[in-house]
């Protein structure tokens, strides 16, 4: 019973300090001066406002759909002003409609669709 | 899943008992502490969220309870879920008063298991908003161990041997910056061997508060809540062949103060469980004085899904 105890405390102990190393890694971030990278040649990004989203622990199951379309490469969110930025490969199709079913499929609503840059299929031939 | 709902149910179910023995025995069921209900919060579909949730409770004359509640969280779709959760591990220890003979009892095993499925049935979203609310159907089922001391009584087993349905509508209403949630639900048990747990009347309310970051304008990593929640119950009387067991149903009312940490993929919380009122029905009741629950989750994605 004993080293029963002394596990779970080790289970809490480490469990705090990953709460610690994850505050600790944020604040850093947080005081960084945001720069967005350029994208790169031939990438195409589109801006997706989704609605009903409160959360990072909600951004979870909504990233993963949008990463699921194929010849999506990376998606980050913005909780404050709803969007997600959706980043393209190069000489992927990627519908309006591929969208709205992920976002759909992660149990919000779809606010509206912006492309900012469609993915160039030349590029993808470099 | 942060918003899981809580709720605490007085509590006759694993803790009422058998007349008998319990005469004999002077120890009589205690008020128990039990937070199971998600919330109507959204869940993709193929998201699987798995929760652990040891909880520790303190009754009076030395009675102590520990469990650890294990739950998973299925999106089948993105409006249907289902929620299995399983007692992995019941702990009842205490004194049991024979003619004036004190002896120290410990019954450990398995726990039930229920079922729940829940539908979205509304949903307004708005930019960082939503306001959901679904209801849940959910089943009971005897998977534990009821008799694993004989020397204890059937109360005090980590499990019931009862089937049971539960039935339950929950809301949920989100921002960036707080969450209210309540729930009104009803449980009902089957009864077993000539016992029968009474049947429960749930309301719970949640309030949860971000305390940090106060930046949202970016991708944010993780967040900080301050969380309250309330729990009534409201339970018929718990019977054995028929006759009511003295001691058993009544009205348990908790508040529960909390914090809790939230990334996207894990989670942990801490949570307080304070008896502001108790009233059981009967004499020989063991009071609640107080729990402490803490839970860990973790968010994965399948990709299988209806």
């Amino acid at each position: 019973m004993h080293g029963f105890a002394n596990a779970k405390l080790g289970l809490w102990l480490g469990l705090g300090l990953m709460v610690a190393q994850s505050l600790a890694g944020s604040a850093t971030a947080a005081d960084q001066v945001p720069v967005k990278p350029a994208l790169p040649p031939g990438y195409g990004e589109v801006q997706v406002v989704v609605l009903g989203v409160t959360a990072p622990f909600f951004t979870f199951g909504l990233v993963k759909r949008f990463e699921q379309i194929p010849g999506v490469e990376h998606t980050s969110f913005n909780l404050k002003r709803g969007t997600a930025d959706v980043i393209v490969k190069p000489g992927a199709t990627v519908t309006d409609d591929d969208l709205r079913h992920a976002v759909r499929n992660a149990s919000y609503s779809i606010g509206s669709i912006h492309w900012i840059a469609h993915p160039s299929a030349k590029a993808a031939e470099n | 899943m942060r918003l899981i709902f809580r709720e605490i149910r007085a509590l006759p179910t694993l803790f009422a008992g058998a007349l008998a023995v319990l005469l004999a025995l002077s120890l009589v069921a205690p008020a128990r502490a039990q937070i199971t209900f998600p919330s109507a919060a959204p869940i993709s579909a193929g998201n699987v969220i798995v929760r652990t949730q040891p909880t520790v409770t303190e009754y009076s004359g030395g009675l102590q309870s520990f469990y650890d509640e294990n739950i998973v969280l299925y999106g089948a779709s993105p409006d249907l879920a289902f929620i299995l959760e399983n007692k992995s591990i019941v702990t009842n220890s205490g004194n049991i008063v024979s003619n004036g003979k004190a002896t120290a009892f410990t019954a450990t095993g398995f726990g039930d298991t229920v079922l729940d499925t829940r539908y979205n049935l509304y949903e307004t979203d708005g930019v960082g908003s939503t306001f959901r609310i679904a209801p849940y159907i959910g089943i009971d089922m005897p998977t534990g161990m009821d008799n694993v001391n004989a020397e204890v009584p059937r109360t005090l087993q980590p499990a019931s041997g009862e089937w049971g349905t539960r039935e339950a509508l929950t809301s949920s209403w989100q921002t960036l910056f707080w969450n209210a949630q309540a729930l009104i639900g009803y449980q009902n048990y089957a009864g077993s061997d000539g016992f029968q747990t009474g049947s429960s009347l749930l309301a719970d309310a949640a309030f949860h508060y971000l305390i940090w970051p106060s930046d949202l304008d970016r991708e944010v990593p993780s967040e900080v809540f301050a969380s309250l929640e309330t729990n009534y119950s409201l339970s018929a009387v718990d019977r054995m062949n028929g006759m009511a067991i003295s001691g058993t149903g009544g009205q348990l009312w908790t508040v529960d103060p909390g914090i809790l940490y939230s990334a996207p993929t894990w989670g942990a919380a801490f949570t307080a469980l304070l008896p502001v009122l108790q009233q059981y029905r009967g004499p020989g009741a063991s009071r609640y004085d107080y729990g402490f629950e803490v839970t860990f989750r973790y968010s994965f994605f399948t990709y299988h899904h209806w």
